[in-house]
């Protein structure tokens, strides 16, 4: 052996020596760092630090609160069983969610009920809109969906959906929520161990009927309604969703890309953010409320939304004159139409309604009255409205490059957003 | 005439015209102060009567200084809107009072023989499926366009089951009914096909409403319902001949088919030409007609005024209270079915023992 080929040797030694004792030797990772206050997103009781994963920091916050190092106040979700307090049950409750055991979880859904939920979700049902529908390609996990209600599929959005129920893999329930058929339900439980039917609170699509959840909850089917209207309920969604289904890092991802959405609006828009006043409409008969899913949008946007009334929606029918008042003399009207992917366009009939009420609102007037499609999901709807508030600040096509992004991020398709058109200004 | 030598009879006579006439002015007075009226009522908590007043004056005299919005939402809005009110509560009466005469049925009205309900089926089909049987470039007219053509397929369904032997006024009022039944039908299932979104448009277009009202649709409207309903007032005569039966009138040279089947289709058009803009306003047609026998018995020469104004009178009052009662706006269909319903219920059981038509 010569000197080199010595000294190589030596090095690779050492080298490999380091190697191990740094894999192998405890070090400091195993020490939990706690975060200060909890994240509140995955609002999933066992999941303390409220992010979307069940790991060993939500043992630790558990394990800090019985020390008294920790509070419940500062980590209500660490209390896994929602006794009141924090004891060693909650810790093997804890433990138990992180080594995917079979049971029963709390969930604290977004009109702050407590459901009951089974964990994780094996064989779901999902009654989904179109708010929540983006979601499911987001967390991908149409392969384990034996059951599903839809209005319309959109062969390109709800393509997993739409090749499961075209290919016979999964059952089309209903055409929505409170349509759900029971015989086709009680089925799916009896062959399919159907175990938890998610869906969207939403007018259109959700479970209202207690009658059909009491039902269900007998028949051993656990159902779990979220909102995904806007940003914030869209993520709190998703965390859940992903917490129950295993699927925690697709929602770090999409959170991810969400944010860097939002960071970039807030650095174009600069100084001019929150200066463009707005009015939206998601249905062709009303203006959406600070109630509405809409209003957080439009802010999030950069928009000042001048909607002064608390609940989701305020009718405008044809003929309605209160529109005109100074306090809605808005730069900017967003109106609602739903559309779907493919070569997507806005019919006439919806220009049309929108036309015969807003003709003479200030911002249609000035060729600021905008027709959006309703059908995108809540993150690309929020980059449209910022670009056609702010023209002169975004570059021509940058939503629609956002939307290219998410599409080509989430949707399994090949699909060129720029051969459809998802937001189109309506001229006066 | 002198005087002296007129009959007691003929006195009376004269002075039940002259009282008529009088019924059909005074309606006709508190018709249009209703009209005027109705431009003061608005949702806008900001503007005045004065504001009104000057808007007003400013379109009258050419000169003052306005509030733009103000402008648009009188002129633009409250002036077309009390016109259609005048237009179709007028065709709406009229075209009841034509109906229960030739039909000698005091239900029937473009409601109960189906007409309107076809109407509403052509403009549901643009509501809610975008289908256009020519869209004309307009919402307003192309909704209109469809309205008439449905509205024809029950009115030949009426025409020729008329033409059927041993067929009498209450048969071809239930063949009506039962259009109208089949064609609500259709409308339902075009619902349920239909995006929610349109379901809510198309629900509230269907209770009725003037909220449509513009300059663009006003003459329209008016271009197709004065003549129809001039018309309809050239017929008076052989129609309240017809009232004494078909047979008597035909002895008295009356051409009963002919005059039945031409007011049928006029009474359809007009129809359709205002259910395609204002929805289905019910009741007025039904309403109308038996408050102006009332004043002016059933000879049609005043009857079809007296209805027109009240029709007129009873629309414009009713679309103003709905906008008072509820400011972000009713549907004045709501009003007038809720006016309309126990008011005819009174009229029936008053006058139960009387000829009614």
């Amino acid at each position: 052996m010569n000197k080199t080929m010595a000294i190589l040797v030596a090095v690779l030694v050492v080298a490999a020596g380091a190697v191990a004792a740094f894999t192998l030797i405890p070090g400091d990772d195993d020490k939990v760092s706690i975060p200060e206050v909890a994240e509140g997103t995955g609002t999933v009781y066992g999941n303390a630090d409220g992010n979307c994963f069940i790991d060993k920091v939500d043992v630790a916050i558990a394990e800090s609160i019985i020390n008294g190092e920790r509070t419940l106040e500062e980590f209500p979700f660490a209390d896994a069983d929602c006794s009141g307090t924090v004891d060693s049950k909650d810790v093997q409750l804890i433990k138990d969610m992180i080594n995917k055991k079979d049971m029963k979880v709390k969930v604290l859904d977004t009109q702050d009920k407590i459901i009951s939920v089974q964990y994780p979700i094996k064989n779901p049902i999902i009654l989904s809109g179109s708010n929540l529908a983006p979601l499911m390609n987001i967390l991908d996990f149409s392969d384990i969906v034996v059951g599903a209600a839809y209005n319309t599929l959109d062969p390109v959005r709800d393509y997993s959906i739409y090749n499961g129920i075209e290919s016979g893999k999964i059952t089309k329930i209903g055409v929505n929520g409170t349509a759900a058929d029971l015989d086709i339900v009680s089925e799916l439980i009896l062959k399919k161990d159907a175990d938890v039917m998610l869906c969207e609170y939403s007018g259109m699509y959700d479970l209202d009927s207690d009658v059909n959840i009491t039902q269900f909850n007998e028949w051993g089917l656990d159902v779990l309604c979220m909102e995904c209207r806007d940003p914030g309920d869209d993520m709190r969604s998703l965390a859940v969703f992903g917490i129950l289904l295993d699927r925690g890092e697709n929602v770090q991802d999409y959170m991810k890309f969400c944010d860097e959405v939002y960071k970039d609006i807030k650095k174009v828009e600069g100084d001019k953010f929150g200066t463009t006043t707005v009015l939206v409409s998601s249905l062709k008969s009303s203006l959406s409320g600070t109630g509405s899913g809409y209003y957080p949008m439009s802010i999030t946007a950069g928009g000042k939304n001048l909607a002064d009334w608390s609940g989701s929606i305020k009718s405008v029918k044809v003929g309605d004159v209160w529109i005109f008042e100074d306090k809605y003399a808005s730069d900017v009207l967003f109106l609602g139409a739903s559309s779907n992917y493919g070569l997507a366009e806005f019919t006439d009939s919806d220009i049309a309604a929108y036309e015969e009420r807003y003709t003479n609102h200030n911002a249609w007037k000035n060729d600021r009255a905008f027709i959006f499609s309703t059908s995108t999901p809540v993150v690309v709807r929020i980059a449209y409205m910022a670009e056609f508030m702010y023209p002169d600040l975004f570059e021509d096509g940058w939503a629609n490059g956002i939307h290219q992004d998410f599409v080509d991020k989430y949707f399994d398709t090949d699909y060129t957003v720029e051969e459809s058109r998802f937001i189109k200004k309506l001229s006066s | 005439m002198d005087a002296v030598s007129v009959s007691d009879m003929e006195c009376e006579y004269y002075a039940s015209i002259k009282k008529k006439k009088l019924a059909i002015l005074a309606i006709a007075i508190l018709s249009i102060i209703a009209t005027v009226c109705s431009l003061f009522v608005s949702q806008l908590s900001t503007m005045t009567i004065s504001d009104v007043m000057d808007v007003l004056g400013y379109h009258m005299t050419g000169t003052g200084d306005i509030n733009p919005v103000y402008d648009m939402v009188v002129w633009d809005y409250n002036v077309p809107r009390a016109l259609l009110g005048l237009v179709v509560g007028s065709s709406l009466a009229v075209g009841g009072a034509v109906m229960q005469s030739i039909l000698r049925n005091p239900l029937a009205t473009p409601y109960t023989t189906g007409v309107s309900a076809g109407a509403s089926m052509g403009a549901s089909l643009l509501i809610y499926l975008d289908f256009a049987i020519l869209w004309t470039g307009g919402y307003v007219s192309s909704i209109a366009i469809n309205a008439i053509v449905f509205a024809m397929i029950p009115t030949v369904a009426i025409l020729i089951v008329s033409h059927q032997k041993h067929i009498t006024p209450t048969t071809m009022i239930l063949a009506g009914i039962a259009i109208m039944y089949i064609f609500s039908a259709a409308t339902s299932l075009l619902m349920l096909l239909a995006d929610p979104e349109n379901v809510q448009e198309a629900y509230e277009w269907g209770i009725g409403s003037l909220g449509r009202a513009s300059w663009d649709n006003i003459w329209f409207v008016t271009a197709v319902v004065i003549p129809c309903m001039v018309a309809l007032l050239l017929f008076s005569k052989q129609v309240t001949i017809m009232n004494a039966g078909n047979r008597s009138a035909q002895s008295m040279g009356v051409r009963v088919k002919m005059i039945r089947n031409l007011s049928l289709v006029i009474i359809a058009v007009m129809t359709a030409v205002t259910v395609g803009i204002t929805g289905g306003i019910g009741f007025i047609g039904l309403v109308a007609p038996h408050i102006a026998r009332i004043f002016v018995g059933s000879d049609q020469k005043y009857l079809l005024p007296c209805s027109a104004a009240l029709g007129s009178l009873i629309l414009i009052v009713a679309d103003a209270a709905s906008r008072i009662i509820v400011p972000e706006g009713m549907p004045v269909g709501v009003i007038t079915a809720v006016i309309g319903g126990p008011i005819f219920v009174l009229l029936l059981i008053k006058a139960s023992k009387k000829v009614w038509f």
